[in-house]
């Protein structure tokens, strides 16, 4: 059978991982405030999805940016400092914390933390091809939420134990209807990730599905995703994700039930002491590829040719294994987040010494 | 161009904004003069009238957190009324930035400049560490994770540049720990989980295989805090901290309420005391374990004592006699992460191990 990959636009997946046994509840057209703005992606129609960690709610906002707008490459030196400039602070008080690309408009979202605390507050940022920057005002524009978590048990005899617990998103994404939440507890060493039909409504209760991982074959572990981007194998849409303990694992989306347990496959071991950021697959030359930002490897050029083809890694394997990957040495260790913008080029954040962030334009390599 | 800066003095900031009044007066004549002033966090600038230009209100007033042209404009809205231009930043300005305004009171004429801000606060270092958990000073080669705790909020993202692990020789351990995206912290902000790198403590993966886990038994590790991480206010911790920790033998049982020890009140309002066989990890040991009669809760307090090894739960309304269930959710963990019937990490080629906890454990006592 012959078999046709085609990499989807992947977006910046942010992942919560929900406590198994929470549920979902949504209110269309709802006033839900946004608690904080972490992990962003794009849903079809130019619908921003946030994930707010600390809320533990999903927004779905409609931008309403549906135009194509240009072509120029976004570059803006010192992002950090005109960011702060326009909240009225300073830069050690401003967090990027995501950036996902538009990819109708081709305009680059931003979710930022003004303060430092607890009590920062969330903005949403776009900048435009051209690099100027305007606030997204997610309050004046129609959006819906899911929460991710459910109010404490009215048994519950420690409500302040209760309030300590959160939970983390870490990636988000959109595929074949469902919106993919992952994360994880600040408490217990939970493996979920949920899946939430979208459009969002208040009858649905997202289905929540149990990460494992399994070590030689062998050893069975939670294992909470950090990051993920969304493929399709013959029509047939897939996850490609990292665990929080690097291997790289492949899930085909038909397996997202609700009460689904998940024993993922491990395609690639990365090796030693790195971290998987973020991924986006492209393809060039008629061959596909993924882009990802790694902690220790900057960018990463990873083969994604045949990548249906990876046998499962059961076995012990003494540093690294399955997809071949390129770094790059312009971009070493300071890409801290990745988009796609179209099929040639890609937006990265990246600190300089000085910990300032710029927004560059990238060619896919 | 003129330009004047009036930077307000006040000591402290009260509920609202402070007032730092400034106006430019460039001619004699007239109550409509030009001028802009700083009220209420917000600039004002009066003697304009007509309709927002083509380009918008900035056409006419626009207001920057920097000297520069390059800067961009703050964010907020406009409101015109009665000869009055308003803008209100999105956020209140933080003591220490300056606002720079200009104002065109008309096409083609000047622009009237002004500058307005408050002197930046003093941080005063008042915030210090209350606890890390564990609390035993014995910690299981595969500790799964540690808990810092502080005295107020603290800021976020600065955890895995603050911690550090030396070893026994004095030396830093490379990655410790898996570095989340955000931060794992409780909703006050006042204490962080911190994972040790799970790729290093689950068996049969490349890290655990090469690097081994970050705290190797029967040796000791010391835990260090930068006194440089800075709390919400943006202040320095007061102290450094320095804490030895000497690891044991990896711990790999499955949590076994057989194995605790019970000690029913012997007075009405005597706490019940459940000493554990082995210290469990804080957070969850605080809210998995409740008391039970007759299958409704009892409402009392918890305390966890003796290293996180036992729970003391001191009913709110005395003891009365009869049968109590002592209930506990299958998510608690052992300081390894080990689960009730569960390893943490299960050997899926031993029968005997199950890969899933047992959802809830339940211990009994009577109260005579």
């Amino acid at each position: 059978m012959k078999t046709s990959i085609k990499l989807l636009t992947a977006t910046a997946i942010v992942g919560a991982i929900a406590a198994i046994g929470l549920t979902a509840t949504a209110a269309p057209g709802d006033t839900a405030k946004l608690q904080s703005a972490g992990a962003l992606a794009f849903a079809p129609n130019g619908v921003l999805l946030i994930g707010d960690s600390a809320g533990a709610q999903v927004f779905a906002v409609e931008t309403g940016d549906t135009a194509k707008g240009g072509s120029g490459k976004v570059e803006i030196a010192d992002l950090t400092g005109k960011i702060a400039a326009m909240l009225g602070t300073t830069a050690d008080q401003v967090a990027v914390n995501d950036v996902a690309v538009n990819p109708i408009s081709g305009s680059v979202y931003l979710s930022v933390s003004r303060g430092l605390g607890a009590d920062a507050k969330p903005v949403v940022l776009k900048a435009d091809r051209a690099g100027a920057i305007s606030e997204v005002k997610i309050d004046t524009l129609k959006r819906t939420s899911v929460s991710l978590s459910d109010a404490p048990a009215p048994d519950a005899k420690d409500p302040r134990g209760q309030m300590m617990r959160t939970d983390a998103i870490t990636d988000l994404g959109f595929v074949n209807g469902q919106v993919l939440v992952a994360g994880l507890s600040n408490e217990e060493f939970s493996s979920s990730m949920r899946s939430i039909p979208y459009p969002f409504t208040a009858a649905t209760k997202g289905a929540s599905i149990e990460m494992y991982h399994g070590a030689h074959g062998r050893f069975e572990t939670a294992s909470p995703v950090r990051t993920f981007m969304t493929y399709t194998i013959d029509g047939k849409p897939n996850v490609l994700a990292a665990y929080t303990c690097t291997p790289i694992i492949r899930i085909p989306v038909e397996q997202f039930k609700p009460g689904a347990k998940i024993k993922a496959t491990t395609i690639t071991e990365l090796g030693n002491r790195n971290r998987p950021l973020d991924m986006i697959g492209y393809k060039k030359g008629g061959k596909d590829y993924i882009l990802m930002a790694n902690s220790a490897r900057g960018l990463m050029k990873v083969d994604a040719a045949n990548i249906d083809k990876y046998a499962a890694i059961e076995s012990r394997i003494a540093d690294k294994a399955g997809m071949p990957y390129e770094t790059f040495a312009e971009y070493a260790n300071n890409v801290t987040q990745l988009d796609k913008i179209d099929d040639a080029s890609a937006v990265i954040l990246v600190a300089d010494a000085e910990k300032k962030s710029s927004l560059k334009t990238i060619a896919l390599p | 161009m003129k330009e004047r800066t009036n930077t307000s003095r006040a000591g402290t900031l009260s509920a609202r904004f402070f007032v730092a009044c400034f106006l430019l007066v460039l001619s004699a004549c007239g109550a409509r003069e030009p001028s802009l002033s700083y009220v209420d966090g917000a600039v004002v600038a009066e003697g304009w009238s007509g309709q927002m230009p083509k380009e918008g209100w900035p056409g006419v007033l626009v207001v920057r957190a920097g000297e520069d042209a390059s800067t961009p404009a703050m964010l907020g809205d406009y409101e015109s009324s009665g000869g009055k231009l308003i803008f209100k930043p999105r956020f209140p300005l933080q003591p220490g930035v300056q606002l720079h305004a200009s104002f065109t009171p008309r096409p083609g004429a000047e622009p009237l400049t002004a500058s307005f801000g408050e002197p930046a606060k003093a941080l005063v270092a008042t915030t210090r560490v209350t606890h890390i958990y564990p609390t035993t000073d014995e910690w299981p080669a595969n500790t799964l994770k540690m808990y810092v705790e502080f005295s107020a909020p603290m800021a976020r993202g600065e955890a895995y540049t603050h911690v550090r692990i030396l070893d026994d020789k004095g030396k830093v351990v490379e990655g410790p720990f898996v570095e989340i995206d955000p931060e794992l912290w409780d909703h006050e902000g006042k204490r962080v989980t911190l994972l040790f790198d799970p790729g290093r403590i689950k068996r049969g993966l490349v890290d655990n295989e090469t690097s081994g886990p970050p705290l190797m038994p029967g040796r000791t590790i010391t835990i260090e805090i930068d006194p440089s991480w800075r709390d919400a206010t943006g202040a320095p911790l007061v102290e450094k901290l320095s804490r030895t920790i000497r690891a044991t033998d990896a711990l790999r049982r499955p949590v076994d309420v057989k194995r605790w020890s019970v000690a029913p009140p012997n007075a009405p309002s005597d706490p019940l005391v459940v000493t554990f066989d082995r210290p469990l990890d804080h957070a969850l040991a605080s809210r998995a374990i409740s008391v039970v009669k007759n299958g409704s809760p009892v409402a009392g307090e918890i305390s966890l004592e003796k290293n996180e090894s036992e729970l003391r739960f001191t009913p709110s309304e005395s003891w009365k006699p009869g049968a109590y269930t002592i209930r506990v959710d299958g998510v608690i963990e052992d300081l390894a992460g080990n689960r009730p019937g569960k390893l943490f990490d299960v050997d899926t080629s031993d029968a005997t191990q199950s890969t899933s906890a047992t959802p809830v454990s339940e211990l009994t006592f009577t109260v005579r």
